[in-house]
Formats: C-alpha cells, sequence, structure tokens
C-alpha cells in the first residue's frame, strides 16, 4: 500500500512539474484550413539586391521614441517663440542697456554697473513679454497650446513659466526635466522584445518603361534605360526565416523570423501592441537596408544582369550589346539623400514642397530634354508616393505630413 | 527503496523527454546580389485557428484552451532567374529570337504581419491571460502556418500561369528594344 502510494505521489509530482515547465507544453494545433487564390497578377518587377538582417525592438524603446518626439517638438516650439520674443524692439530700455555695456567697456567688472544691466535686461525681458502676450498670432497660440498640453497647463500659465530673467532656454530645460520624470514614473510595466528577422529586395519596376524610356545606341552595343529609379519592392519578416524562398520542409535548425526576447509572464499586452511592436521591426529592417547602401547594389546588379541578358542576344550580327546603363531620374537623387536616415525632416520636407510646385507647373527641359509635361507628372507623382512609403512616419516632421496631406487633396 | 528509486528515474525520464527550447541562433546580416525577373504574383488567403492554453500553477490538472482565429494572407512572386540564362539557351536568325528560359520557380514568400486580422468575437487573444506563454503560442501558430501555405502552394499548380506570364512579359520586353519575333520555351 505504502509502495502504491508513494508511486502515486512520484507520478503526481511528475506531472505537476511538466505542467510548471514552460518547454513541455502542449503542441500547437492548427484547424485544417484551405490556402485560396485571392488574387493573381502579372508583373514585371527585376529583384537586382537582397539584404538579409535582424533587428531588436521593444514596446519600451518605442515608447521612448514617441517621448523624444514630444519633447524634440516641445523645444522647437520655444525656440520659435524664443526667435519671436527677442525680435521685439523696446526703445527705451534698449537705449539704457546699450549705455550701460558702453559704461563697462570702461569700467569693466564694475559691480554696479553690473548689477543695472542684469535689472534693465530683466525688465527687457518682462516688457517683451508683455508684449508678446498681447499680439500673438495664430500660430503662436498654437505653439503655446502644444507645449501647454505637454506640460499639462493652460496657454497663460506656460507665459507665466517664462520667469522674469529667465529664457527661454530655460523653460525648455524644465519642459525637459519635467518629461524624464514622468517618463520614469510611468515606464511601461508590460513590455515585449523580438529579435526579428527579415529580408529586404530591392531593384526594379520594368512594367512602365516604354518608348520614351528605353534608347539604343546609334551604334546599337549600348541600351540606355532613362528615368529608372530603384525602388525597394519588398520588406518582409515572415515568422519563418529563410535564405532561399521555396523551402518547404520543417527544418530543425530553422530560424525564426519574430523570436520573442522577452514578454512579462503575468503581463496582458494586446494583440494590436503585438502587431505595433512588429511593424516597427519592419522599418528598422528598412531603415539598416538603406543604410547598407541597398539602392546602389540594386543599380550596379542590375545594370550586371541586363547586360548578361542582352549579351547574349545581338542586336546586329556580330554586334553585340556590350553596355547597359540605367539612368536614374531627377527625383531619385533628392529622394536617396531624405531617405538617408530614414525620415523627412522641416527643412527637406520645404525643399519637396517647392519642388513638386514648380514641376506640376512646368516641365523641366533640362532634367527630360525629350519627354513631356505629363511625364514629367508621372514620376513626381511616384516620387511623393515613394516617400510617403519609405519613410518610418512617426519620425516624419508635421510639416511633410501637412505636405503629404496637401499633395493627397491636389492629386484627388 | 529501489522502487523509490525506479520511479524517480521513471520521473526523470519523463522531465527529459520534453522539448527543451531552442537556443537563439544569431544571422548574419549581408547584402547579396540577385538577378532575378518576377512575373507574377499570386495573393494568398487562409484562416489560422487554434487553441491557446493557459497554464495557470493552481489549476495544474485543469487547462483552459482557448480558440484564436485569424484571417491571414500571403503574397508570393513567382519567375525566372535570369542569371540561369547561358550562351546555349539562346539563338538568333535575323531579329527572331528563340529563348529557352530556366523553369519558373517561386521567388519571394512575404506573409505580413499586418495581414493578420482576428476574427472577433470568435476569438478574443486580449482576453488571454499570461503574455510569455500565450504569445509563443501565437507565433508557434502563425509559424505552423506558414509551412502549410508553403506545402500547399504547390499543389494549387500555378506554374503553367507563371510561364504565361512570364512569356507575355519577356516578349513585351524584348520588342521594346527590337526583338519582334520572339519564341520561348522552358527548361524542363
Amino acid at each position: 500500500m505504502t509502495k502504491i502510494v508513494t508511486i502515486a505521489l512520484l507520478s503526481g509530482l511528475s506531472l505537476f512539474i511538466i505542467g510548471l515547465i514552460p518547454s513541455c507544453k502542449k503542441k500547437i494545433k492548427l484547424e485544417d484550413t484551405v490556402v485560396s487564390v485571392k488574387e493573381i497578377k502579372g508583373i514585371g518587377e527585376l529583384i537586382s539586391a537582397e539584404y538579409y538582417g535582424e533587428v531588436l525592438s521593444s514596446l519600451s524603446m518605442i515608447e521612448s521614441e514617441s517621448i523624444d518626439t514630444v519633447l524634440s517638438k516641445s523645444i522647437r516650439h520655444l525656440h520659435q517663440l524664443k526667435t519671436k520674443v527677442d525680435t521685439i524692439i523696446t526703445f527705451r530700455v534698449d537705449n539704457r542697456i546699450a549705455k550701460v555695456e558702453s559704461s563697462l567697456k570702461q569700467k569693466p567688472g564694475n559691480k554696479r554697473l553690473l548689477k543695472k544691466l542684469n535689472r534693465l535686461i530683466n525688465r527687457r525681458e518682462r516688457k517683451r513679454l508683455r508684449y508678446f502676450k498681447k499680439n500673438l498670432t495664430g500660430d503662436e497660440k498654437a505653439s503655446l497650446d502644444f507645449v501647454g498640453d505637454v506640460l499639462g497647463e493652460k496657454e497663460k500659465d506656460v507665459l507665466k513659466n517664462f520667469k522674469a530673467g529667465k529664457t527661454i532656454d530655460s523653460t525648455a530645460l524644465i519642459l525637459y526635466k519635467e518629461e524624464i520624470k514622468k517618463f520614469k514614473e510611468n515606464q511601461i510595466e508590460e513590455d515585449l522584445a523580438y529579435l526579428a528577422r527579415g529580408t529586404v529586395r530591392a531593384g526594379y519596376d520594368l512594367t512602365e518603361l516604354d518608348s520614351l524610356n528605353i534608347f539604343v545606341s546609334p551604334s546599337r552595343d549600348t541600351i540606355y534605360f532613362l528615368d529608372l529609379d530603384p525602388i525597394l519592392l519588398e520588406v518582409s519578416i515572415n515568422p519563418y526565416f529563410y535564405f532561399e524562398c521555396d523551402t518547404t520542409s520543417e527544418l530543425t535548425d530553422s530560424l525564426y523570423g519574430f523570436d520573442l526576447v522577452y514578454a512579462d509572464k503575468g503581463g496582458n499586452v494586446s494583440f494590436d501592441q503585438i502587431t505595433q511592436l512588429k511593424t516597427e521591426c519592419k522599418d528598422k529592417l528598412r531603415l539598416e537596408a538603406l543604410e547598407r547602401d541597398i539602392y546602389d547594389i540594386a543599380h550596379d546588379n542590375a545594370e550586371n544582369s541586363l547586360l548578361g541578358f542582352f549579351k547574349l542576344f545581338s542586336l546586329e550580327a556580330g554586334q553585340p550589346v556590350n553596355k547597359v546603363i540605367i539612368a536614374h531620374s531627377k527625383y531619385f537623387e533628392y529622394k536617396a539623400d531624405y531617405l538617408y536616415d530614414g525620415r523627412i525632416d522641416a527643412t527637406e520636407a520645404e525643399e519637396i514642397q517647392s519642388l513638386f510646385d514648380e514641376d506640376k507647373l512646368s516641365l523641366d527641359e533640362l532634367a527630360f530634354p525629350l519627354q513631356t509635361h505629363d511625364y514629367q507628372l508621372d514620376l513626381l507623382h511616384k516620387f511623393m508616393n515613394d516617400l510617403h512609403r519609405e519613410t518610418l512616419q512617426a519620425s516624419n516632421s508635421p510639416l511633410w505630413r501637412d505636405v503629404w496631406k496637401q499633395y493627397l487633396s491636389q492629386s484627388n | 527503496m529501489f522502487r523509490s528509486f525506479y520511479s524517480l528515474v521513471f520521473c526523470f525520464l519523463l522531465l527529459s523527454g520534453c522539448n527543451r527550447s531552442d537556443d537563439r541562433q544569431f544571422l548574419v546580416t549581408r547584402i547579396k546580389s540577385a538577378a532575378k525577373l518576377a512575373t507574377m504574383e499570386v495573393v494568398l488567403s487562409k484562416i489560422v485557428a487554434f487553441n491557446v492554453s493557459q497554464r495557470r500553477a493552481a489549476l495544474i490538472f485543469k487547462r483552459a484552451d482557448k480558440m484564436v482565429a485569424f484571417n491571414t494572407e500571403a503574397t508570393v512572386k513567382f519567375g525566372v532567374d535570369l542569371s540561369k540564362i547561358t550562351n546555349n539557351d539562346i539563338s538568333t536568325n535575323g531579329d527572331t529570337v528563340s529563348v529557352k528560359l530556366p523553369s519558373v520557380e517561386l521567388l519571394s514568400f512575404n506573409y505580413p504581419h499586418e495581414k493578420f486580422i482576428e476574427l472577433y468575437p470568435i476569438s478574443d487573444f486580449d482576453a488571454i491571460k499570461n503574455d510569455e506563454a500565450k504569445i509563443k503560442q501565437l507565433d508557434e501558430g502563425f509559424r505552423k502556418a506558414e509551412l502549410d501555405i508553403r506545402r500547399k502552394i504547390k499543389l494549387l499548380q500555378l506554374e503553367e500561369e507563371a510561364k504565361q506570364k512570364t512569356s507575355a512579359f519577356i516578349e513585351q520586353f524584348l520588342s521594346k528594344t527590337g526583338f519582334n519575333h520572339i519564341s520561348i520555351s522552358y527548361k524542363e
């Protein structure tokens, strides 16, 4: 009897331990469902470069990046306001300050003069702020509202915080310190981190080529493809990661595409948060590929592959093709520049706006000597869409978002 | 005493039969040149449904399984690898060109997580507790779904259609560079 009880207890203990050990889990069994074809379409994409990469991201990293964006934006607003305030002229006080400064040059280090100078500077700041408060424009009100939202204060209270004698820089510093404090207090409790492995494929879409893009040299040994820009054809992070596409076996040493590094055991992360984190991983992978000059590699490889393809042909008997040249459109140089850091800042957004406004109205004959204005417009639209698709949306300047909205409304 | 010892050995064997979690492997990142021409894109859809078990220490002998279900889509591209075309595969006679292309193959497989749409209210993933366990099971479910789709692609017999689309594209592309009479065949 004792033996039976002992064996029963030991078996029960084993099952208990099995239940606790995460690796001894029930295997996932999928319901058997069909795979159906939703759509088939013809394409013509030349894949000339593939980047295999690995990135790490977590929910707390996304949170801290968004706090950084808010902080940078707030500080930018404050600096704009500072510039405005500094340009306000207060004649009488400015004259008195100029006189005291000139006296200080003759009596450097004079304590009485230094105290007087400080008092006058404080008075000037107060006058400027008073004038500024009375004459706020709509944009300035909006800036103060924004800063107020971040600080949790109303617009008039934000101005009160520009204390006499203190510059707006100091307020920006106070703001920054308060946000860091808030971030630490509200630090994300349910964190989730993934190590993601994926592929970025770059190349050319050859379907839009026509007689305006393809030229053969008079000697018929060189083929030119004009205004053909490389694009990121695909950024993919699948559940499994394979180097070769056509793999159906469940390899024992296969790599996971999304490899969970950390998750709170007792947490309750939502499916939307998991999706958000996976999207962030994809954006990082895209940026890594761009940093490794995937466009340049795609361009060089495409020229070589097309040369290899055409070399096999003779355009005339005994006159094989010796060279293939792919020339980018004028917009590609801008795109490569803007996408270098994966985001469009305010200066770049302004450049894009003026480029768009100019090229929408008239043909750039230097860049497109043989083509029509409609041809230029097609490339321009493609350029705008590529910028929208290939940048990290959350990091772009708000000015770019305005430019994009305006572009969409004009296109419709 | 010996029987207790054998029982302990039995327990040990039982525990060691469990799968160990995989050691994490690291990828050497690299850029690779390619010369692939993709001529057909296919969008596939599949409903992925499986049970996620909630493990509670207090209810160790009672597993609460919850069904989760998602509508998913995969995009695959077929085409040819241009680097496999050799001198022997092409012959010309005036402006007539005969090309023997390599067989069409699967060039890319993309199963994007953004297209995983939960079928609420049949499925309520957020209601399941215990993050680490449920997320691991979720990812495992999608991995199995990927393998299933990859296996079933062959059954869809898309090669013929891919060949037609490839031939159409190559004819059009070559005609733009001055070749008007093109005959395309495929290697076995």
